[in-house]
């Protein structure tokens, strides 16, 4: 059995203690305490109030033809990023409305990527790393065609890269 | 009891629960009128009057300059024919809608040419509103909130949470790695009529628990649910439970409808071919999911179940239908036309896919434009 050729989710290893530890360092110098960071909760609240924003863009939001948010995205997208976001001082992701009325979802942390895509029709889980590789096994299927399975195995990928990367976070949540 | 009752003759009409049906309180009563006259030999007797409301239930009527607009009008008119009972035939109207009022006697048509029947098999219906799910609403604000209906809703049972109305919902409710959010019922004093609250929607059911009871028609329910939405809206506001984003209206019909096999369903079902059938055939079941939308260019979904056991004897007939809320708004008028826009393609839907025949045995009438 040959050794693997790159890193996976599983093998990545956290980044290094430098970055976070700088980023302690300022926050000290800042606030009075010790740094906090987002809690899950907090990182649901947000989301949910970026989502919140999105379902009230309007058709052609892009200037163009793009369609309105989809109203029954919004609970799928809050609950996927429940599923990830399973304890406290994670990264925060951001929130893209696509042309179709679905959402991209990102992580970004330290050049890695984490996204998921919710559509109407399809949802796909992706980890990237810095260099461009996949982290873990692409997950890309319609509603339809989706497994619990799969599903569960490309949700716990995602879930462990997205815990590996949190390290080299910088919060930019208002935590306080 | 039906939301629509003649408290004298002569003197005025009261109606219960109109308020909610018009949408809001009378701005100006006219004159009674009254005029006797003879049709096709019998006599004939018919009084009511005339009122005008402000019409909020429409956003393009109570925000528009023109007072006609904003003025909806309500005729009451009650017949008699010799020897028989009084028939109240009240119409709503605005700028913008003609409608008969939905009064709980067979009148459940809001909208111009759509069906009603005197009896028809219904046994359950739920009216709702979904929302962006509310991070804040958690089981203890739940039970706060229980408790404020308390009088009216004097039992509550927990239940599992019902999963988010999307495509590959199950797969994600499958994953039990976080707690699950909570559901509750809120029941009645004789448990026919439920609320059910979770942290992304709020249900109304009503339940037929008797053979004689008859189903409160569409308007009792959205009145209903109305003072529901109206209390949980101001709760939300009360507190920090998050954006409060309402995104879909339901309304789902359960029905039951005998059939005395298998064979015999496509008697009270359009859709299958009654020239049809099989040997040893004793079940039978069906679904259609289809895209659906209304005139404001909401668009929604509606399901549509049917199921036959020959050991149960009856067809379970589900519609439900869901429209998109029009995401700017948050207030009620925009709901509950969401609402009333999915209870009419619900009934719509109902009429289509099943048969002629049945729907004389239900006793269907057309309730006109005029």
């Amino acid at each position: 059995m040959s050794a693997p050729t790159r890193d996976t989710s599983i093998t990545f290893p956290r980044r290094a203690i430098g970055d976070y530890a700088q980023d302690i360092q300022t926050r000290s110098w800042i606030l009075p305490t010790e740094p906090l960071e987002p809690t899950a909760a907090q990182i649901l609240r947000y989301t949910q109030l970026e989502i919140a924003r999105l379902v009230r863009l309007p058709r052609g939001w892009d200037g163009g033809r793009a369609a309105p948010f989809h109203p029954a995205l919004g609970n799928v997208a809050l609950r996927l990023v429940q599923l990830l976001t399973t304890r406290d001082g994670l990264a925060t992701p951001q929130f893209s409305p696509t042309p179709d009325g679905g959402v991209d979802i990102v992580w970004l942390a330290g050049g890695n990527r984490l996204t998921v895509s919710v559509e109407l029709e399809e949802i796909g889980l992706y980890g990237t790393l810095a260099d461009g590789a996949d982290a873990f096994t692409r997950l890309e299927h319609t509603w339809f065609d989706l497994t619990p399975d799969g599903f569960q195995a490309a949700i716990e990928d995602a879930r462990t890269f997205l815990e590996k990367i949190s390290g080299s976070v910088r919060h930019q949540l208002p935590i306080q | 009891m039906p939301p629509l009752r003649s408290d004298h003759y002569g003197g005025g009409v009261a109606f219960e629960g109109l308020s909610a049906q018009t949408g809001g309180t009378p701005q100006r009563r006219s004159r009674i009128w009254r005029s006797s006259h003879s049709s096709t030999g019998a006599p004939t007797v018919t009084t009511g009057w005339r009122s005008a409301w402000r019409c909020i239930g429409h956003r393009g009527c109570w925000r528009s300059p023109d007072p006609s607009l904003r003025t909806r009008s309500l005729t009451a008119a009650m017949t008699r024919s010799a020897g028989n009972a009084w028939h109240v035939q009240p119409v709503l109207s605005c700028g913008r809608k003609r409608l008969a009022y939905d009064g709980g006697m067979g009148d459940a048509a809001r909208r111009a040419n759509l069906p009603s029947f005197e009896r028809p098999p219904v046994i359950e219906v739920a009216v709702g509103v979904h929302f962006l799910q509310l991070p804040g609403l958690s089981t203890v604000a739940l039970v706060r909130l229980a408790d404020s209906w308390r009088d009216r809703y004097p039992t509550i049972q927990e239940q599992p949470v019902l999963p988010p109305v999307a495509p590959g919902s199950q797969v994600m409710f499958q994953l039990q790695n976080a707690p699950l959010p909570q559901r509750f019922w809120l029941l009645s004093e004789n448990q026919s009529t439920l609320v059910q609250i979770q942290h992304d929607r709020l249900l109304l059911n009503w339940r037929k628990l008797g053979d004689d009871d008859p189903y409160p028609r569409y308007g009792r329910l959205r009145e209903d649910f109305s003072a529901l939405w109206s209390d949980f809206a101001r709760f939300v506001a009360s507190g920090d439970y998050g954006a409060f984003q309402p995104s879909l209206a339901e309304v789902s019909f359960f029905n039951r409808i005998q059939a005395a096999s298998a064979s015999a369903v496509p008697e009270a079902i359009a859709a299958l071919n009654p020239h049809w059938s099989l040997e040893g055939h004793h079940a039978t079941s069906f679904q259609i999911e289809r895209a659906i939308g209304n005139p404001a260019g909401r668009s929604g979904q509606q399901n549509i179940a049917l199921g036959y056991r020959s050991q149960t004897g009856f067809i379970q007939l589900e519609i439900t239908s869901r429209i998109g809320i029009d995401a700017g708004s948050n207030d009620s008028s925009a709901i509950l036309d969401a609402l009333d826009d999915a209870h009419d393609i619900s009934v719509a839907a109902f009429d289509e896919i099943t048969t002629k025949s049945a729907h004389t045995a239900w006793g269907k009438h057309d309730v006109s434009a005029n």
